[in-house]
């Protein structure tokens, strides 16, 4: 399962600014100026919080979603992902 | 997946073992699983297959047997295996009150299980959430389309990508500012 840490953990990874919102935080991912994708990561103090949606928010198979959470993927292989799937205009 | 729960198996008890597509998991001495992911072997003389009738196998064991931890922690697995490939429901929503927002149209959310959780998305915008329960994961994510909408509002024409660009078309359809 994706956890809260795991959600917070790619929002840095991906540098994504972060905007307060109703019961969640939206993490803004921009490149070259531009939003690129944003996901909502749940407000509340557990750190097991489900957050299996992200994935999917981010363009990534689950896998990838927890590479990039534990390190071994770097923004770059992820914006090389984003590029070849569309994402980012080239 | 092949699992097997005979290794757990003591004589003494019995266990009746039901295969079902949905099922829950109660009680010390009964189950139900999905035959797809769950095959049981019993070799030893004294179990039986005392009925099989479509997907639904019972299965004999001794009155001496009971469940040990490792047994119903594995069948706690299955059953997250198994809500997570359950069929998902479509949940409209029908109202943004009291937001100062109305919707043009009902937004279909389409809320799924996944482990211990339920994710809902309304899969036309790509936006999901997750909640506890159905209701949680459904007012999570209706909370979430207008922290969506609002941030994509705010910023300046150009400083959108391709999919929030899309996304924003999108929610542009189902809701508006009252």
């Amino acid at each position: 399962m994706l956890t809260k840490d795991h959600a917070e953990a790619i929002a840095r990874k991906l540098n994504a600014v972060m905007i307060p919102g109703r019961k969640h935080e939206l993490a803004a991912v921009k490149f070259d100026g531009k939003t690129i994708v944003q996901f909502g990561i749940r407000r509340g103090s557990r750190r097991n919080q489900g957050h299996d949606y992200i994935p999917g928010q981010i363009h990534v198979t689950r896998q990838q979603a927890m590479l990039l959470a534990q390190c071994p993927m770097s923004f770059e292989e992820w914006i090389i992902v984003m590029r070849q799937k569309g994402y980012i205009e080239t | 997946m092949k699992r097997s729960l005979t290794r757990n198996r003591r004589p003494g008890t019995s266990l009746s073992i039901v295969h079902r597509r949905r099922r829950h998991v109660s009680g010390e001495t009964s189950a139900s699983v999905n035959p797809q992911i769950l095959s049981v072997s019993n070799p030893e003389p004294q179990g039986m297959i005392s009925a099989a009738e479509g997907n639904v196998l019972r299965l004999k064991l001794p009155n001496t047997w009971s469940p040990s931890a490792a047994v119903l922690d594995e069948l706690r697995v299955i059953r997250a295996e198994l809500n997570r490939t359950a069929e998902a429901i479509s949940i409209p929503i029908t109202t943004l009150a009291p937001e100062p927002y109305e919707l043009v149209r009902d937004i279909p959310a389409v809320v799924q299980p996944v482990g211990d959780e339920f994710v809902a998305t309304f899969f036309d915008a790509n936006i999901s959430s997750s909640g506890d329960s159905q209701e949680e994961a459904v007012a999570n994510l209706r909370s979430l389309l207008l922290d969506t909408f609002e941030y994509l509002e705010s910023e300046p024409s150009g400083a959108l990508g391709p999919e929030p660009t899309r996304q924003f078309g999108v929610l542009r359809v189902f809701l508006k500012r009252i």
